[in-house]
């Protein structure tokens, strides 16, 4: 009996009793596979060169289901379709083309997709279009990296002169199909949940579908594509946490990136603390990918990581790399800070890499100039000699000036000059020295070093002044970060609450993260993450949305 | 066919592996080898237990949510101190 015969009775036996499991092992396409896919490849070659011939014996050996009789399982005109499409693919797939492959896998998919969207009997193909997907989505993956391979279709591009889609956004469309499909069925629960308290229906394939879309998505750099379907899960889905744990920690690995993306730290941080604990404790790579994201969303949000880390091995080659960051912000030294970032530390090209450079230069240095600030003022502070007195602490303005200009000439290399009777002494100094002023830095012979726009205090090599530092202050103080007032005449910055809030320091320079998360959860509507279902949904599409509580007469006030 | 797919996965599975792997995918390394390890990789299991997720040590302590450092001996703050007396001085002048 020729093995196509064998096949196709098997996968109608399987449509027959409504088996998904089995028509998934039989209808795969991803190496390594049984010898049979083979020889069913040979047959197809040999004896099935037309389609329509192939079409016509698909549809006598896998009947079409018996719409009376529910009980017994069958196939549908989408299936057929994609049951040839599936064998033409065999037929006349060559492994050596990639490019090739990857067109005929998409149509592939792109079939079982359709045989899917079949309200009746497309469930039981679902496990096989997760199957077919994640191979297409992981081959996609594998073409972006290989330029000399996708070459050919840029080049067609060219012809075409339009803005083609690349192949993996291209991929990511397709596969976002069945995610629509599943996140959108109609259930008979309106919440999507079945009696078992599992997602019901096709809805169980929601995060499968979801988490390869996004991989692609961020893959080509178009996460902004990922808004949509974020919006879509947040009204649509069951809860996140009723799905398996590699989907969950999958999903909001990439919900946390997104956020963070979009300079959403705060729900970054959620989305990705989340994911971190509910990783497996001996998923180290996996760990690892989260920690980076995780530790840098929460060191923009004032939480360094702590000791904790430095025993685990996901963190043991990431946390080298951030430490030299939080130590130059815990002691407000701006230099140390510029280094950190910069590429003295070695570590740029890594953050860059990773896509963490940019959000930890550009939202730590505002955490560096409060400690700054903050270190200026107890260095120059004088504790009243009054207990009782009743003035407030202040920073006097013109103190961080001649302290940022001093930063800055040490960033441009200015140093102080040789003092030649110290030279003399062979190292050794005079007591007197001790009562004497440390000489002034001077510019270093050749010129100033040109610094970049970043790699100055304010802006490249422009001197910080009192303009300057006054606005840095004054926006310090509106976002929260310092707690008083700038007397503009006075030159002076002047804290607020300093005996109520158990002194100067407090008052003046409150916790970073105290601030920061206090302003994120104003902003958190219903206390739920955007994208991160957690609790039920009961006005589902389709349902009628009660408005009872909600609606209130016009101009009842609230 | 009707046998488990996993019988006699030798010969021919070989073939189709080697056939995708034929490509010069090893030797012919992508231009961005750093790009390398930044996907999230796919997990090996389905799901798991929370018990799974527990990792040895303390877990509730991981971030540090105060850290101000109020020593002022370190070189930095010498130097700033240094040059803040100036200011100081000039201010009195």
């Amino acid at each position: 009996m020729p093995i196509i015969d064998e096949f196709l009775t098997s996968i109608s036996n399987f449509l027959q009793k409504k088996d998904p499991l089995q028509l998934r092992l039989f209808l795969r396409v991803e190496p390594p596979l049984p010898d049979q896919f083979l020889q069913l490849s040979q047959e197809l070659k040999a004896w099935y060169r037309d389609g329509s011939k192939l079409e016509a014996y698909i549809t006598k050996l896998v009947p079409e289901a018996d719409d009376g009789n529910t009980e017994v399982g069958g196939a549908w005109p989408g299936f057929h379709a994609f049951l040839q499409e599936y064998l033409e693919f065999w037929r006349d797939v060559n492994f050596g083309d990639l490019l090739e492959t990857h067109t005929q896998l998409s149509n592939l998919a792109n079939a079982c997709i359709t045989a899917l969207s079949n309200a009746t009997h497309g469930i039981v193909v679902l496990p096989a279009t997760i199957q077919l997907c994640s191979t297409l989505a992981r081959l996609a993956m594998m073409l972006d990296k290989r330029p000399d391979l996708t070459r050919k279709m840029v080049q067609i591009a060219d012809v075409d002169q339009e803005a083609r889609k690349t192949l993996v956004e291209g991929t990511a469309e397709s596969i976002q199909r069945a995610f629509t499909m599943c996140l959108t069925e109609r259930t008979a629960n309106r919440n999507g949940i079945g009696r078992d308290g599992k997602p019901e229906g096709k809805k169980v394939g929601i995060y499968s579908f979801a988490n390869m879309v996004l991989r692609l998505l961020f893959q080509c750099k178009k996460t902004r594509l990922a808004n949509q379907m974020f919006t879509n899960i947040s009204q649509n889905s069951p809860p996140l946490g009723l799905y398996p744990a590699s989907q969950r920690v999958t999903y909001l690995y990439y919900l946390g990136r997104y956020h963070f993306s979009n300079s959403h730290f705060y729900f970054a941080a959620q989305s990705l603390q989340s994911a971190y604990d509910q990783c497996h404790a001996q998923c180290i790579k996996q760990r690892r990918s989260i920690l980076i994201f995780l530790i840098s969303a929460n060191m923009i949000l004032g939480r360094f990581p702590s000791r904790t880390f430095l025993v685990r091995p996901e963190a043991a080659d990431v946390l080298d790399k951030f430490i030299p960051i939080c130590n130059s912000i815990r002691k407000g030294n701006i230099i140390a800070f510029k280094k950190a970032v910069g590429p003295e530390s070695g570590n740029e090209e890594w953050l860059f890499q990773q896509g963490v450079l940019l959000p930890l230069k550009s939202r730590c240095e505002v955490l560096v100039w409060r400690t700054f600030a903050r270190r200026v003022f107890l260095l120059t502070y004088q504790f009243p000699s009054d207990p009782n007195s009743r003035r407030a602490p202040t920073l006097d303005l013109e103190d961080m000036v001649a302290a940022a200009q001093y930063c800055q000439k040490l960033l441009e290399g200015w140093a102080r000059p040789v003092d030649s009777m110290t030279e003399m002494q062979a190292g050794r100094t005079h007591p007197n020295a001790l009562f004497m002023k440390a000489p002034d830095l001077v510019p270093p012979p050749e010129g100033p070093k040109i610094l970049g726009a970043q790699e100055g205090i304010v802006f490249g090599n422009t001197m910080p002044d009192l303009m300057e530092v006054e606005a840095i202050v004054a926006s310090l103080v509106q976002q929260d970060l310092l707690h008083g007032f700038i007397s503009h005449n006075q030159g002076k910055f002047a804290i607020l609450g300093a005996k109520q809030r158990g002194g100067p320091l407090n008052a003046g320079f409150p916790p970073v993260w105290e601030t920061l998360r206090a302003r994120a959860e104003r902003e958190v509507n219903n206390g739920e993450i955007p994208g991160w279902v957690q609790t039920e949904r009961t006005g589902m599409m389709g349902g009628v949305v009660n408005l009872t509580g909600i609606a209130r007469p016009v101009g009842s006030g609230e | 066919m009707s046998a488990a797919p996993a019988s006699g996965a030798t010969s021919a599975a070989k073939a189709i592996t080697t056939d995708k792997n034929a490509e010069p995918t090893k030797d012919a390394k992508p231009a961005g080898a750093l790009e390398e390890d930044d996907e999230f990789e796919d997990f090996p299991v389905e799901n798991w237990t929370q018990e799974d997720t527990e990792v040895p040590g303390d877990n509730t302590h991981l971030w540090e949510e105060s850290w101000d450092d109020d020593d002022t001996s370190e070189d930095f703050s010498a130097q700033l101190k240094e040059e803040l007396k100036k200011v100081e001085a000039s201010k009195k002048r």
